[in-house]
Order: structure tokens, then C-alpha cells, then sequence
């Protein structure tokens, strides 16, 4: 088992450092009329430090699961999910998870929204109120850190989410179509303060979408599923220059990486529906 | 400018028309109040109606002022107001322990329920009587009537509030490794709190009605065991006037209680908005 592990970190021999590792991830659960349906079949995928992951597929290709599993949140089947060397049993602080609504509490300020991870881990509030201030300034959030979420819009208040995700500086931010319930303005503006956030931070990001042109601006790989099983198809290194805006959307390269993941889209469902 | 002219004139009408409008709003309830209690007056002048049957307002406040002068008034209702209290903290604690008993545990909830809709099913004022065979005449009895009436409704409430919290919001402290006596405490007794409140202004006044019936049955004083002697005396107008005392109480501690919850809930209001807006 170690020996088989020895032999593909050799394999995938880059300089990067892995970070993360799934290996034959299976994921099943009965439905409703008893029969066994298959979420993740045979999932295996390495999470590089610093890198920036999405995972693009569509709805029932089993990559939200995934994310809970990667989270802590959601038993696997059996395969193996390893953060730095040891396996994800359960949640783990050294995971920031953002999902796809921002989950605030009404009932508390922005700022006490932020530190509520810092409480929940018994940590002392007051060394950490200077650094959640600081996420909220580079959410452009400082002025509204005693507001209360029902005051913010839908944008403003997914920043927080973000916010409250990295409050405790965890290794790995995990995060559920973080953008998808925002109108389509408001979450390109989203992607390139995420983008910013990325680089300026060093953190390694898995993003999970629906959106192919999303996943391609963003990731430095784009990790392609399939659904009934959910299977992984490709993995697509993004050769795209950065920093990236948003007129590298228009270029012939964004085009190709675009349609490439599209074909296996279309390509998997060209048997039954257009 | 003929048309300016017209324009605040038209503007100057319906301002002053608002304002009457909102005039007559405010003052609706009172008017119609005061013609109320005229009319009364005259019915029972008019038809020279026995007093022990239905009294003249007029002799409703004035058994009311003698009520209120001699002390007896404010000494009594403190009697039933007491038992009423200490009767309504006791289901208070009892409820809330068990609504987070039955809900931290399936276990707890699959044991205790089936007896809890027994005994909820009971009509409690029937017992009564054997309350007061056990507890005796004095306090005690009273307190138990008083708790016993208010402790379901306010079980019923809870329990109902601590499964109120999204799933969505279980998941992130799930997520953020919380145990189970922090999600309860950051999350679940928050979004209680909307239930607590309704379960605390049923309990309010079930315990007053508790300790009522609870000195109808027997007692040696407090407001049920002054309304009965006023009933065999046929005092009708003090029976009245003690009426009108209760009902006072009543939109009072209602009162309160809606201005203590908008207080503590000023977020719940503006949630439900903001995500009915969401898309």
C-alpha cells in the first residue's frame, strides 16, 4: 500500500508538493426505491500546495459530493482522502470550506460573523480580530464590519463567507459553486477579487462550478466530471498567462480549453439528449 | 401658473384630508370605546336591569376605586400574580430542559413523548381538585396548577425551535468541526428564539389562568378565591371590576412580551425578507 503511494507521487513528478491526495474514491447511497446509485465511481485526483482546482461538470456528476467528502461532511464509500498525510475522517480545522450560500448569522455583526470559526475552535478571540479585519479590507468590506449580513447584498455577503473560511488560516479553502446563486455581474467581479485573493494569499483553493468559462478563467487545472457514475474525464492544465482579466475570455487560447471541456460534456450526453 | 395654483390647492385638500383620516385612525378606537360604554350606561339605566345581573359601568369603576383604595386589590392580585410566576418559571426550566433533552437525543424524545401527549391530552383544569387534595390549600398547589397549565404549550414550542435551524447552517458548523453543545449554542438556541417567545407568552398566560382555577378550587386568597366570594355575594359589579383587572393584566404581559421580542429578535424580521429576495 505505502510502496503503491511511493510510486505514483513519483509518477506525477513535478516540483510541486502535494498537498491533498484521493485515491479510488468511491461514493454510493441507496435511493429512494432501494436501488444502489453510484455518486463517485473510482475518483482519483492530487491537490497541489498554492494551486487553484476547480472541478466543472454537471449537475449529478457527483462533484458537490465530492466537496462534502473533501470537507469532512459526508462519509465516503470506501478509497482513500488524505490531507498532508493524514486521512479525512471527519472535519478538520485546517479546512476552510465557503458553500454555494454564505450561511451567515443574522443575528450577529459581520466581524462577529468572520470570527465565529476562531470561537468555535476555542481560540482567543482578540488575537484574531486585527486579522479578520484585514480579510474584510481586502474584501473592500472594512466599513461594514459592524453591520449586520441582512444589511449587505447576496455579493457582499458570500465576501463575508470567504472571510469567515480563511479567519483561521487554514491550508486548503473548499468551495461549493461559491458564486452561483449571484447575477452574472456581480460574480465575474467575484472571480477576479477571488483571483486577487489567490495570489496575494498563497492559499490552495478546490473550487467547484457548473460554469465552464468560470473554471477555465479561474483554475490552474480544471478538473472535468461526468455524471451516472461520477467519474472524472479530464484533467486540463490551463496554460493561460497570469494575472488573468476578463478579456482573456475572448482569446482563441480561452476558446480552446473552453471547448475541450465542453466536448466532454456534450460528448457524454451526445447518446440520449443534444 | 393658473394650473400651479390649482395644483396646491388639490395637494393642499388631500394633505388635509390625510390628515383627518389619520386623526380619525388613532382616535377610532377610543370614540367607539367610550360610545360603548354610553350606551351600556343607558341600557341598564333604561331598563332599570338589577345590578347583581349586569352593573352600570359607572358602578363597575366604583367598586373598582374601592377595590383599589382599601390596598385589598393590589394585595390579592399579588397572591395569584406570585403563584402565577413562580408556577410559569418552574414549566419554564422543566420544558426547556426537556426540549433540548428530546432533541440532543432521538432516544429521549422516542421514551418521553408518547407520555407527554398523554398527559397533554388530559384536561389539566379536571385535575385540579386532586392538585389540591395533594398539595394542600396554601401555595403550593397553586404553583403546580399554575406550571402543569403552562408547561406544554411551551414544550410543544420549544422542541418545535430546536429543530428550526436550516440544514444549510448545521452543515457549516458540522463543517467547521463544532461539537454538539456549539451548534446548539451558536445556532440552534438562536433560531429558537422565535418559538421561545411565542412559547413564553402562551406559558405567561396559562400560568395566570393556572393559578386561577387553582384558587376556584380552593384557597384562602388571590384573585380566584376573591372572584368566587364576590360570585356567592352577588357582588356582580366587583366581579366586573376583577374582570376587568385580568383582562388589563393580560394585554399588558402581551405587551412586553412583543416588546422584549422585537428587541431580541430584530434580525428575525429582516432575514425572512432577505431571503424571500434572494433568487
Amino acid at each position: 500500500m505505502q510502496l503503491a503511494r511511493n510510486s505514483t507521487r513519483s509518477t506525477d513528478s513535478s516540483a510541486r508538493s502535494r498537498l491533498a491526495s484521493i485515491r479510488h474514491l468511491q461514493k454510493g447511497y441507496a435511493s429512494r426505491d432501494g436501488h444502489e446509485i453510484i455518486a463517485l465511481s473510482d475518483i482519483s485526483l492530487d491537490i497541489f500546495e498554492g494551486e487553484l482546482l476547480c472541478i466543472v461538470g454537471p449537475s449529478g456528476c457527483g462533484k458537490s459530493t465530492l466537496l462534502h467528502i473533501m470537507a469532512g461532511v459526508l462519509d465516503r464509500s470506501s478509497g482513500d482522502v488524505d490531507l498532508r498525510g493524514k486521512p479525512i475522517d471527519g472535519p478538520r480545522r485546517e479546512i476552510g470550506t465557503v458553500f454555494q450560500e454564505p450561511l451567515l448569522l443574522p443575528w450577529r455583526t459581520v466581524l462577529d460573523n468572520v470570527l465565529l470559526p476562531i470561537e468555535v475552535h476555542r481560540l482567543p478571540v482578540e488575537r484574531f480580530r486585527s486579522r479578520a479585519l484585514e480579510l474584510l479590507d481586502s474584501t473592500g468590506l472594512t466599513s461594514f464590519a459592524n453591520k449586520y449580513p441582512q444589511e449587505l447584498s447576496g455579493g457582499m455577503q458570500q465576501r463575508v463567507a470567504i472571510a469567515r473560511a480563511l479567519v483561521h488560516d487554514p491550508a486548503i479553502l473548499l468551495m461549493d459553486e461559491p458564486f452561483g446563486a449571484l447575477d452574472a455581474m456581480t460574480r465575474e467581479q467575484m472571480n477576479l477579487d477571488l483571483m486577487k485573493l489567490w495570489s496575494s494569499s498563497g492559499k490552495t483553493i478546490m473550487l467547484i462550478t457548473h460554469s465552464i468559462s468560470e473554471a477555465v478563467l479561474l483554475g490552474d487545472r480544471v478538473v472535468v466530471m461526468t455524471p451516472r457514475p461520477g467519474r472524472i474525464a479530464e484533467v486540463i492544465d490551463v496554460e493561460l498567462p497570469r494575472p488573468r482579466t476578463l478579456d482573456i475570455t475572448a482569446t482563441p487560447a480561452f476558446g480552446g480549453y473552453a471547448k475541450r471541456v465542453r466536448d466532454h460534456l456534450f460528448g457524454h450526453t451526445s447518446g440520449g439528449n443534444p | 401658473m393658473s394650473s400651479d395654483s390649482l395644483a396646491t390647492a388639490q395637494t393642499g385638500r388631500s394633505a388635509r384630508w390625510d390628515e383627518a383620516r389619520r386623526a380619525l385612525n388613532w382616535a377610532l378606537l377610543p370614540i367607539s370605546f367610550v360610545l360603548f360604554l354610553a350606551l351600556w350606561e343607558f341600557l341598564v339605566r333604561a331598563f332599570a336591569i338589577p345590578i347583581f345581573i349586569i352593573p352600570a359601568p359607572s358602578r363597575v369603576f366604583q367598586s373598582l376605586l374601592t377595590m383599589t383604595t382599601s390596598g385589598l386589590l393590589f394585595s390579592q392580585f399579588l397572591v395569584t400574580f406570585t403563584e402565577a410566576v413562580a408556577g410559569f418559571v418552574i414549566a419554564f426550566m422543566l420544558s426547556a430542559a426537556f426540549a433540548v433533552l428530546m432533541t440532543e437525543w432521538r432516544f429521549a424524545e422516542r421514551l418521553l413523548y408518547p407520555y407527554f401527549t398523554a398527559l397533554q391530552s388530559m384536561p389539566k383544569v379536571a385535575i385540579a381538585p386532586l392538585i389540591v387534595i395533594w398539595f394542600g390549600y396554601g401555595l403550593p398547589s397553586k404553583i403546580v396548577v399554575a406550571a402543569l397549565l403552562s408547561f406544554f404549550p411551551m414544550l410543544v414550542s420549544f422542541v418545535e425551535g430546536l429543530k428550526a435551524t436550516d440544514e444549510g447552517r448545521l452543515k457549516l458548523m458540522r463543517a467547521m468541526s463544532a461539537d454538539r453543545w456549539q451548534t446548539l449554542r451558536y445556532v440552534r438556541l438562536p433560531y429558537a428564539m422565535p418559538f421561545v417567545f411565542a412559547g413564553i407568552e402562551l406559558g405567561g398566560l396559562y400560568a395566570m389562568l393556572g393559578a386561577i382555577v387553582a384558587e376556584f378550587v380552593g384557597a384562602s386568597a388571590g384573585m380566584g378565591n376573591w372572584l368566587i366570594a364576590m360570585n356567592v355575594n352577588l357582588d356582580t359589579a366587583s366581579t366586573f371590576a376583577l374582570l376587568v383587572v385580568l383582562s388589563i393584566y393580560g394585554v399588558a404581559f402581551q405587551k412586553l412580551i412583543a416588546f422584549a421580542r422585537a428587541r431580541v429578535l430584530f434580525w428575525a424580521r429582516k432575514e425572512t425578507s432577505e431571503s424571500a429576495r434572494r433568487p
